[in-house]
This record gives C-alpha cells, structure tokens and sequence, in this order.
C-alpha cells in the first residue's frame, strides 16, 4: 500500500515510533536511512522500526532490509509486509463511528436531492465534495505528522 | 424532499476496516428514513449480473464489529466497458433502484462522464 500516497505509512509510522519512514511525499535515500540508523544507534536505541510505503522510490521494503544488513550487519533485519491483513481487519472504535457517520450521511444527502458527490470529513464535520473534484485533487500529507514523527524518533 | 423510494448500497475494491459499519449505517438510516434498501453483491461486478437482494434492518445485525464486507467487493473490467455500465445501468431499471450508495476507494468513484447518466450516487469514502 501507499502507491501514491504515503499518509497510511506516516500515520503507522508515529503509531509505532518508527525511525524513519519512507513515503512518495518525501524521499529517503539509503544513504539518509543509514545515516539515522547510525545516529540511532549512536543515542543507544535498541532497535528502529522503518516504515517502508509501496510507492517509495528507494527500493521496496525488502530489497532496503537487504542494503541495511549489508551495510550494517550488526542489526538483526526482519521484514513484516501489511496488505490485506491489515486491511480486513477489525473496525477499531474509530472507524466505527467515521463509517457510521458517512452511511448516514451519504443517505440524507441523496434523500435532500444531493449526489454524484462523495461523502468525507473535513474538520470532524461531514463535508459533500463534487466526485470530478474528489477524483482530480490530490490529497495531500499533512506534514505535521511527519514532523512531530520526527522529533519522537530520536 | 425527493422521489427516492429505493436505494441500493454496494462496496467496492479493496477491503477496509469499517465497511460493514458504513453497510449498516447506509440500511438502517434508510429504514429509518421508510424508503427500501437493496444490497449489491460483489460490488460492479455484481451489479451488472444481477446479483441484488432487499435488506431489512435485521440484514445488518452485528456486523458493525466485524472487518471485510459482507456485501463482497471484487474488481470489474467489465464494468470499464460501456455495454457494462449499460447493463448494470440496465439492472438498477429493473430492480427499481433510483440511488446509488458506493463504499470504497478512489476506484469506486462512480464514472459520471459514462453516457448513460448514472443513477443519483453518494459514495463514502473509507
């Protein structure tokens, strides 16, 4: 996942503490993951998590535990690939509601003479965005995450 | 107020966790709304072959917890051809569907550039 988008992988990665995470928004080349990795190790942490998105153009996430046991053969390197696993997952509490929200939301927009729009959360309300717009914007990683991901990898 | 008396819910490409809440969301909220609700199974694909069927308010019991759809999803290349989309378009005629509810990814946007002239759709996007 994250062909195009990296924000899943950056939300996983504050989630999890990663190191580093590798997204299409922003690239990491090896030699700037080994340089953390070298940094990390530096400051005593006993192991870094990478977070590694499908459409970073560093190499995937195994050819990149390849390199860094290469280079670093001191680490133990294991490769977790989520797919499907994750994504039939059970619904946590907030999905469960997000999801409630839009059901609901996308049958009283229809029944008020609304459509041909996809129903999506701007600011914790419910927001009905035109499909010719929802198709052609990008969205776009709020940079936030990243940032404060950053700091607390350290 | 509109003339909607049926509305058809459907999920489509890959699965997400929160679908089958979306699902039972979409039914309930019908139900409440006294207009009927059908379920389209297997996403596109299901649509152009007919693969219909009416929910109740008991059709949703206890999914909300549950991940995956119990709708189904697959991919369709059939729908990717006009004579699909006429045919699914064709389907929604017949089963007297006059709304569209479309659960899933950026692949799932309705095409409303496709001739025949959708039926009115709202997709929530998980």
């Amino acid at each position: 996942m994250g062909r195009d988008a990296g924000f899943i992988a950056a939300h996983a990665g504050l989630a999890s503490g990663a190191l580093a995470v590798m997204i299409p928004e922003r690239e990491m080349t090896i030699e700037q993951l080994l340089d953390r990795l070298n940094e990390a190790k530096r400051h005593n942490k006993s192991s870094s998590i990478v977070i590694v998105a499908e459409g970073g153009k560093s190499g995937n996430a195994t050819e990149i535990a390849a390199e860094v046991s290469k280079q670093m053969p001191f680490y133990e390197t294991k490769v977790t690939i989520l797919g499907h696993i994750q994504r039939g997952g059970s619904p946590s509490c907030f999905d469960r509601n997000l999801a409630s929200r839009l059901g609901v939301a996308a049958v009283e927009a229809l029944l008020k003479g609304k459509r041909d729009a996809m129903v999506g959360m701007v600011h914790h309300k419910v927001v009905l965005t035109p499909f010719e717009k929802a198709i052609s914007d990008k969205f776009r990683l709020d940079s936030e995450i990243v940032r404060i991901s950053d700091i607390l990898s350290i | 107020m509109s003339d909607i008396k049926k509305i058809a819910v459907f999920t489509s490409g890959g699965d997400a966790p929160g679908m089958n809440a979306a699902v039972r969301a979409v039914v309930r909220s019908c139900i409440f709304n006294n207009i009927q609700v059908a379920g389209i199974f297997r996403g596109y694909q299901g649509l152009i072959e007919g693969d219909i069927e009416e929910l109740t308010a008991r059709s949703v019991n206890h999914i909300l917890q549950r991940g995956g759809t119990v709708l189904k999803s697959a991919r369709s290349d059939d729908f990717r051809k006009p004579e699909g989309r006429a045919k699914a378009h064709e389907k929604l005629k017949s089963n007297g569907v006059d709304a569209l509810v479309a659960i899933g990814g950026d692949g799932t946007t309705p095409s409303t550039k496709s001739g025949t002239r959708p039926p009115p759709t709202a997709a929530s996007f998980l």
